[in-house]
């Protein structure tokens, strides 16, 4: 998995590389600094001895200072090397990593989308994205910091003294152990202390969504011992998981203290013994390297806590990047084109996935001719979106075919089918932008009288003229700016502008009122829409009683097909749809 | 020397003004919004909608830093809350003041040592031995002042942790059960977001207050003392030098801040135009993939994409720069007084040890000076936290000056009537100078020539009378925003009248003490969501002390019982948090069982069967036909499917009642019923 991400950072591998160099440079000049320290107390313990001239420990003194601001000078143009290394190189990555996912996600068929659910895979694309090119910033600047600051450190502190850096023989483990077993111990409580806190708001969203139903069953004192109950689970909780991580911070302390004694302690005996050539500046440098050495550790296990967090976010992207298209028209021959807008389904079964027994369409056998006004009806949940689903392949039939215009749907690429196809869903969706070109989406070269006549048809000239800036309004977010029926509208003139050979509409006027519903059935029904194969699943029987063919579905079955004449007559389940909605009108 | 802002914090901090600055413009909008109450809503668009609004506002609430209005106030009552915890408190000031002078004391014990080493190295005829039993015990000092400063940290910090947590549960409970008393129209007039918000990040940013930024200010103002003095008292010349350097260096901060401010701002417009971007063409991929638009679709992304990696660039490198130049100015000023500060030892003014020490502390010179400064913005933060729990706490509880009670009657042995816990007919005991009264529970209900307005000005109800005697069904029908749910409203008094009066069984519902007269109805409402807990429990909901076999027999009446059983765990199927395990018209047949569960002489059905087909919905009219009878039941409906068989249905417009009648005679009347009933079967 982390292979195809640093892929990504194509482009960006050499920047990747010199900022560790940077980060190196910079870390020599602020190791060179305690150094400097030391030097400048050795000399002057020089004086103290007497060992020294006056006029030449001016002078020493002097240079040190230019040394100093040289290699400050130094820090500053390395600094800006690697942050602008660093910027070029993450922003980069993640604009890579973005517009791959995207990509990705566009070549998803609907069965994929389902899985993934939608608002899964916006948070995907927009807070892992996130942290991952978080992740992968630090990681090139901070990160890789901490372990070149602990080698070098390290280095350097062994040149000062062997004996005296045999202490962190002790202090790296026992650092490495206290976090360890901290995160060992905190990390099952922090996931209970999560649990516990979804559960808290669960209950507090509950009751202030259910706040009709809490009042009018008077049960307020059963929410409050409800919630007492998940608010003292969520303090003990809380505590527990909190108390753990308190340790952290004392146990470091005691280990980089107990270092600074033992190196107080060991050094002083070894400079005054004076055997091993240890100096009093050296060893107040050796104190300063105690912090950098121990506190760079801390670094590299961060390193390691942040590795784990973006791991995860790494899974969840790997988990769409690994989505196989489950519809695919890679075998479909480029060169069939849709001729005419005749269905037919042979023997159709279907279920969304493998493992659920129950088949969701079971054996469907249906022909539709080109031209043919077809209706479907049925109670909720019966398949009916399902079955015309199969016809622009947004799912694949899991036994039997689909045939459009005499072919297979499978023979023809999907851009071949769909544009043949105009599917109105039941859930209609605009985008940002003019409703022009909302319409337009359905042709982009459509000419301005096209688009009219298309709104036109769809009852939607009228209402968007009304608007003060016509056709040039602009809609929201989705298409928020207009009302639902409005929307419905607007999506036909979508679907209709594109001239397709059939046409789906799945409930798509239920939010538009009946003088208009029969507007757009009288437009459908000119000459210009003749051709077009009409299906129309409704829950109104009104909408579909004139259709050539009503199709009743029944839990995933064709229960009866044939005119509103012929059902009223024959099928029971119609007759009770058709009660249930317009007995008043029978007893007139 | 100082700590200061990284990069990531000051961009963070640049967001934060300018979300402040659009909070304060958004403001009034969001108070004109309020004052329309989304009365016909679906469920789901109303969860949409909300979830959406959650998402910004936590956003917001998250960079928020008002300003509290009465900081005083917001203290003394803050305080309050801390009140039971005196002792502890105590305990841990005094810690926090020993570990810190503890910890600073022990890492000056550096000073003697590093001077004995000094000058037993220049002696001429140095004694080792009394030198390093000289530095030992300094070392001994040393360790253990380190390890109390330590351990005490451990308990401090151990029991601070007991206090804000407890002081958190503590609000909760409180805010919790005071919204419980709240009325409807406080509830009505938020999104639930903006009242969750209150409970987790208001409250616990007090709680950050206490458990955190309380013990912060006071080390921090420990140690910038103590670590002040001691440099002025080691050398007053050195620190005025790193004075100097520590003004500059904010004034760099200052400057850079400034000037990539913009650089920032148009970063994360951008990113918010590429998330806007991923939003609106995810939601709408089925939509890209029907008209084959994935092509322009990536065009459109990848434009935006690469603007704001642009943008970014531009940004992350002035602000990548930060650092480099803060520790540029640190070293090169900690070079100044190194250097500096030798001159001084050498011209005697200072000794060696001093100067190491010096070196130290000047360091984290500005450490603690910086998180005072930290400190005061969480503070305000959480005091303006605090405060808008407080304004909460402040909002009045729903008023109930109703003194009629709800009583069950049993004759005893005598034939006298008396009061029973659990059996016998329910009964209304009025309160009489001579005695109680007693008034049998009939569900008659007189709706008298009543006006209604949620907002001064707009009438949602214009002299509505209604009459519902016990035992019939009464149904209001009418377009959005009629009123249709008002009425209800005013029946179980979630609102109060403007004008008229309500007249139960006789008795002004004014009287009527609330729990009671809400107990004596059962409501089934639109909204499909569910509590979170298994289905048997939401059941019993309606009746809390209910047999599995009532639980059964609701659910059946229901029509809900055939479902449930093919559900895994049947009735103890968690209801997910998320809710969607449960379809919506499964929820509302749920919501019915609840209601047929609770028994009450007057039930109140709006828009219980909105998202059940028409099939399913006959059928559970023919199991609710079996509980209604001697009850009256009020029935709001789009689908004029579901009101037919009324015995009287009132057809509401504007807030008036234009017609009334039963079925047949609306129809033969040839109004607007008849309009609705033959040109469409639903309005919309």
């Amino acid at each position: 998995m982390l292979k195809r991400f640093l892929e990504y950072t194509k482009g960006y591998r050499i920047l990747t590389v010199i900022c560790p160099i940077m980060i190196y440079l910079d870390v020599v000049v602020e190791l060179k600094i305690p150094k400097v320290m030391g030097q400048v107390t050795d000399i002057l313990i020089g004086i103290k001895s007497g060992s020294a001239v006056a006029d030449d420990i001016t002078r020493q003194l002097t240079e040190k200072l230019l040394e100093m601001l040289l290699l400050c000078a130094a820090t500053l143009i390395i600094g800006y090397i690697a942050s602008r290394c660093s910027a070029i190189a993450s922003m980069g990555f993640g604009a890579n990593l973005r517009r791959e996912l995207f990509y990705k996600i566009q070549s998803l068929s609907f069965e994929n989308i389902d899985k993934l659910k939608i608002s899964t895979l916006i948070t995907r694309m927009t807070s892992d994205v996130s942290m991952i090119q978080n992740t992968y910033k630090n990681t090139i600047v901070t990160f890789i910091k901490g372990p070149i600051m602990l080698v070098t450190a390290l280095m350097y502190a062994i040149e000062i003294s062997k004996e005296l850096s045999s202490m962190f023989y002790v202090a790296l483990p026992s650092i490495i152990i206290i976090l360890v077993i901290m995160g060992y111990m905190a990390v099952p409580a922090f996931k209970k202390m999560l649990k516990t806190t979804d559960r808290f708001n669960g209950v507090l969203r509950g009751n202030i969504n259910g706040i009709r139903v809490v009042k009018s069953f008077v049960r307020e004192d059963h929410e409050k011992e409800k919630f007492e109950k998940v608010n003292n689970e969520v303090l003990k909780m809380n505590i527990r998981a909190q108390s753990l991580v308190l340790y952290i911070t004392p146990a470091i302390m005691v280990v980089v203290y107990g270092c600074m004694v033992f190196a107080f302690w060991r050094g002083s005996s070894l400079i005054l013994e004076g055997e091993s050539g240890l100096t009093t500046g050296q060893m107040s440098t050796f104190v300063a390297f105690i912090s950098q050495v121990l506190s760079s550790l801390m670094t590299v296990l961060l390193v390691f806590v942040s590795m784990f967090v973006s791991k995860a976010s790494i899974e969840r992207l790997g988990e769409i990047f690994n989505q196989e298209p489950a519809v695919s028209d890679k075998d479909a021959d480029e060169s069939l084109k849709v001729e005419k807008g005749s269905i037919e389904f042979r023997n159709v079964t279907f279920k969304y996935n493998e493992t659920v027994e129950k088949n969701i369409l079971e054996n469907i056998n249906l022909k539709i001719n080109a031209g043919e006004t077809v209706g479907i009806i049925g109670s909720t949940g019966s398949a009916k979106s399902t079955l015309i689903q199969l016809i622009p392949r947004l799912y694949d039939v899991t036994e039997g075919e689909v045939l459009v215009g005499g072919r297979n749907v499978k023979d023809y690429t999907f851009e071949n089918l769909r544009n043949e196809i105009s599917v109105v869903l039941q859930y209609n969706m605009l985008f940002s932008g003019t409703i022009m070109e909302n319409i337009r989406w359905g042709r982009p070269d459509a000419t301005d009288e096209e688009v009219f006549a298309a709104a036109k048809d769809a009852q939607a000239h009228d209402f968007i003229i009304d608007f003060e800036k016509g056709y040039d309004t602009e809609l929201g977010q989705g298409g928020s700016t207009v009302s639902g029926g409005q929307r419905q509208r607007i999506c036909i003139a979508r679907a209709l502008l594109k001239k397709p050979k059939i046409l789906i509409l799945d409930d798509s006027t239920s939010a538009v009122d009946t003088a208009t519903d029969a507007g757009i059935k009288k437009a459908l029904r000119s000459e210009s829409y003749k051709d077009i194969t009409k299906i129309i699943i409704a829950q109104r029987i009104t909408s579909i009683m004139d259709a050539d063919r009503i199709i009743v579905i029944e839990d995933g079955k064709i229960e009866a097909v044939g005119t509103h004449d012929e059902l009223k007559k024959n099928s029971e389940v119609y007759r009770e749809i058709f009660v249930s909605q317009q007995e008043g009108v029978l007893a007139q | 020397m100082s700590k200061l802002p990284t990069e990531n914090e000051m961009e963070k901090d640049i967001v934060k003004k300018e979300k402040t600055k659009k909070k304060l413009f958004s403001s009034k909008k969001a108070k004109e919004e309020k004052k329309t109450i989304p009365e016909n809503e679906t469920a789901e668009e109303k969860e949409k909608r909300e979830k959406a609004e959650e998402e910004k506002k936590k956003k917001a609430d998250a960079k928020k830093k008002t300003k509290p209005k009465d900081m005083k106030q917001a203290t003394k009552r803050l305080l309050n809350y801390l009140k039971d915890f005196k002792g502890l408190i105590v305990i841990v000031c005094i810690s926090v003041v020993l570990t810190t002078v503890t910890g600073f004391v022990a890492s000056l014990a550096m000073m003697p040592v590093i001077n004995t080493i000094a000058e037993t190295v220049v002696a001429e005829n140095p004694d080792v031995s009394a030198a390093l039993a000289n530095i030992s015990k300094w070392l001994i000092v040393m360790a253990v002042g380190f390890i109390f400063s330590s351990t005490l940290n451990l308990i401090y910090t151990r029991i601070m942790l007991y206090v804000s947590s407890k002081t958190l549960a503590n609000m909760r409970r409180d805010l919790f059960n005071h919204i419980q008393t709240l009325p409807l129209s406080f509830f009505d007039s938020r999104k639930t977001g903006e009242i969750m918000s209150r409970f987790t990040n208001d409250i616990s940013r007090v709680s950050d207050l206490v458990s955190n930024t309380l013990p912060t200010l006071i080390t921090s103002t420990i140690s910038a003392v103590l670590t002040i003095g001691f440099m002025i008292i080691a050398s007053w010349k050195l620190t005025l030098t790193i004075t100097v350097a520590v003004v500059l260096m904010f004034m760099t901060v200052i400057l850079i801040t400034k000037k990539c401010s913009p650089l920032f701002k148009e970063q994360q417009k951008a990113i918010g135009e590429v998330n806007g971007y991923i939003e609106e063409y995810i939601r709408g991929i089925k939509n890209v993939k029907l008209f084959c638009h994935e092509e322009r679709t990536k065009d459109g992304f990848s434009e935006l994409n690469e603007k704001y990696r642009k943008i970014g660039v531009r940004a992350n490198i002035i602000g990548g720069f930060m650092s480099p130049l803060m520790s540029m100015i640190t070293r090169v000023n900690y070079a100044i007084v190194v250097i500096l500060g030798a001159r001084i030892v050498m011209g005697g003014g200072m000794d060696i040890g001093t100067l190491t020490a010096y070196l130290d502390k000047s360091k984290s010179y500005g450490t603690p000076i910086a998180q005072i400064a930290s400190c005061y913005s969480t503070l305000v933060s959480a005091m303006a936290g605090a405060e808008r729990v407080f304004e909460i706490l402040d909002t009045p509880s729903e008023t109930d000056e109703g003194k009629v009670t709800l009583v069950r009657l049993i004759k005893n042995a005598l034939g006298e009537e008396e009061e029973s816990k659990n059996e016998g007919d329910f009964a209304w005991k009025v309160p009489a100078e001579d005695g109680n009264k007693y008034v049998p529970l009939k569900g008659d209900i007189k709706v008298k020539d009543v006006t209604f307005s949620y907002v001064e000005g707009t009438e949602v109800l214009k002299n509505v009378s209604v009459t519902a005697e016990s035992g019939t069904k009464v149904a209001f029908v009418g377009s959005t925003g009629a009123g249709k749910t008002t009425i209800t409203n005013l029946i179980n008094r979630f609102y109060e009248t403007d004008n008229g009066t309500i007249i139960y069984d006789g008795i002004d519902i004014k009287d009527i003490k609330k729990a009671d007269l809400r107990k004596s109805m059962a409501m089934v409402l639109q909204d499909t969501r569910l509590f979170v807990g298994t289905i048997a429990e939401n059941i019993r909901y309606g009746k809390l002390d209910a047999t599995d076999e009532e639980v059964i027999e609701a659910a059946k009446i229901a029509n809900a019982h055939s479902f449930i059983e093919r559900l895994p765990d049947g009735y103890e199927t968690e209801v997910r948090s998320d809710g969607n395990n449960i379809s919506m018209g499964q929820a509302q047949l749920i919501n019915i069982a609840r209601a047929a569960i609770a028994k009450a002489p007057v039930l109140i059905l709006d828009e219980a069967t909105s998202s059940v087909d028409t099939r399913t919905e006959r059928l559970i009219e023919v199991g609710m036909d079996s509980i209604m009878e001697e009850r009256t039941v009020f029935v709001i409906a789009h689908r004029l499917s579901t009101v037919r068989n009324s015995e009287r249905i009132i057809v509401l417009e504007k807030g008036e009642i234009i017609e009334e009648g039963n079925h047949q005679s609306l129809i033969d009347l040839g109004g607007k019923y008849y309009q609705l009933y033959t040109g469409t079967f639903e309005m919309k």
